[in-house]
């Protein structure tokens, strides 16, 4: 027996009145509920082309009249299932159709937003971004490297705000199945646009909470970016790892001379939120936080014995007591901390400094990088 | 409390409680209880490629217009709209689904939807 999956939902009372589905060959019918018996409801489901449907769902021709002249004149019934959301699919005998069930005339749909279209077919997180580098402006192009790049940084950036959405919630994240991963699945023109989704499936709400989230907040982001000192007021509100994500997205923009656009939509969304920066806007913020380096780090302590100390190439390791391990970092060039005089393997030292996360472009990996802002001697026993 | 049993994260955190008029379908002239249960209510053992917390749902729309494209079905043709007042002590609506005006509805037990319909908007 043939089975249809329902992709896109463009009339929904109780349950899915009128939907678009595929069967298992991929080819597209519509269904609309014609009837309900005591098993649920039955749908009516006719073939329909790509470019019928489009023209259906972007409001150019009614319901009615793909149901009255029919492309190919082969009528089927579709069943819920009890376990599945495939459908049973039953063909009518020739004039099958009880032209009675035709639906009134003027049914309009105009659910035509890729984005959102695209989320409730995959049932996922879906985030479009457009790129809009010198090479993309007459063809589907881009640098591989500039792509990898944006791919690195776009995916750390959602990471910390997943992370910030998680410790604002109260949640965890797992680590089997991080809510932040996502896959590339597609690229289309307009400048050059990368279709992501999520890696992992919706939750029962069809939702993807933490991912959503994410994208939000970098919409928000985005947006405020139009208004430069709202952006930075933002920045200090989160600081460290996510704020720098933030910028260095930004600064790879700005070095670029790329202006981005992003859309981004669940399931359950009946557009995708959309945002959109101008290049002046973002090389005007790049601007200002580059001269706020406070917005980027996250102070950190290490509380241990100090096994190195090289004063003249201002570099120092120390093993930290909590987790036993041995952490090395520098002494910033402006800086007058003098490494002279440490006692090295005796004693126990306090040291604060800025953990700063610097991103390898090519993997995506990250490295901390430690800068010494002060110490202290703590104890005289190792 | 809940008028039907909701899974865990259900309603969503961002549904909200009601305030003004909705509209729903009912099977005759005048609404029944059953005109407001959930599909999930009306077929526990059915798959409708909807998630569980929205099957647990009711459908409303804040806009007649919008339900009357509901009716242009066959399946619908012959059903009354009728207009419902919603507030606080209704229990929490989230818009969803492609149409701006439609919204999922899941009902406290203490509310009942007959004594806050309008009956002068029944059609």
């Amino acid at each position: 027996m043939n089975k249809i999956t329902p992709q896109l939902t463009l009339l929904f009372y109780d349950y899915p009145q009128v939907f678009i589905g595929r069967d298992k060959i991929g080819t597209q019918l519509v269904c609309m509920a014609t009837s309900e018996n005591e098993d649920g409801p039955v749908y009516t489901c006719i073939q329909i082309s790509e470019t019928q449907k489009n023209s259906l769902i972007q409001g150019k021709i009614d319901l009615r009249s793909v149901y009255a002249t029919p492309e190919i004149d082969t009528f089927f019934e579709a069943f819920p299932s009890n376990k599945s959301e495939e459908m049973s699919l039953v063909m009518l005998p020739p004039n099958g159709f009880d032209v009675n069930l035709l639906p009134g005339e003027d049914l309009f749909f105009d659910v035509y937003d890729e984005v959102a279209i695209k989320a409730a077919e995959l049932n996922t997180t879906v985030s479009y971004v457009s790129l809009a580098v010198p090479e993309s402006a007459e063809s589907a192009r881009i640098k591989s490297s500039t792509l990898s790049e944006f791919l690195s940084l776009f995916q750390n950036t959602i990471k910390y705000l997943t992370k910030i959405a998680a410790k604002e919630n109260k949640l965890k994240i797992s680590k089997d199945a991080p809510p932040f991963n996502t896959d590339v699945f597609g690229f289309s023109m307009g400048s050059f646009t990368v279709h992501i989704r999520s890696s992992t499936e919706s939750d029962l709400l069809g939702d993807n909470a933490l991912l959503s989230s994410a994208l939000n907040r970098l919409n928000d982001f985005l947006e405020s970016a139009n208004n430069p000192d709202d952006a930075i007021k933002y920045l200090q509100s989160i600081k460290g790892h996510s704020a720098a994500s933030l910028i260095k997205l930004l600064s790879f923009l700005s070095e670029n001379s790329c202006p981005i656009r992003h859309r981004w939509a669940n399931p359950d969304m009946q557009n995708s939120a959309k945002c959109e920066v101008s290049l002046g806007k973002i090389n005007e913020l790049v601007e200002l936080c580059k001269r706020r380096g406070d917005l980027i780090s996250e102070k950190i302590t290490f509380r241990g014995i100090v096994s190195a100390a090289d004063e003249k190439n201002r570099t120092w390791k120390i093993v930290n007591e909590s987790d036993q391990a041995i952490y090395s970092g520098e002494v910033r060039a402006d800086s007058d901390i003098s490494l002279t005089g440490l006692v090295i393997g005796k004693g126990t030292y306090k040291f604060e400094c800025d953990e700063v996360i610097e991103t390898v472009l090519a993997t995506g990996k990250e490295q901390k990088q430690y800068y010494l802002l002060g110490f202290e001697f703590i104890d005289s026993q190792p | 409390m809940w008028f039907e049993e909701l899974p865990l994260q259900c309603p969503p955190a961002d549904a909200k409680t009601p305030s003004g008029t909705f509209y729903r379908l009912a099977e005759n002239s005048t609404a029944t209880c059953k005109d407001f249960w959930s599909h999930r209510k009306l077929y526990p053992n059915k798959s409708f490629n909807t998630t569980e917390c929205i099957a647990r749902s009711v459908s409303m729309f804040n806009s007649k217009t919008s339900l009357e494209k509901v009716k242009k079905l066959s399946l619908h043709k012959d059903k009354t709209i009728v207009a419902i007042n919603l507030n606080e002590s209704a229990g929490v609506l989230k818009k969803t689904g492609q149409d701006e005006s439609h919204f999922s509805w899941w009902r406290l037990s203490s509310f009942n939807p007959l004594e806050h319909v309008i009956t002068g908007l029944q059609e």
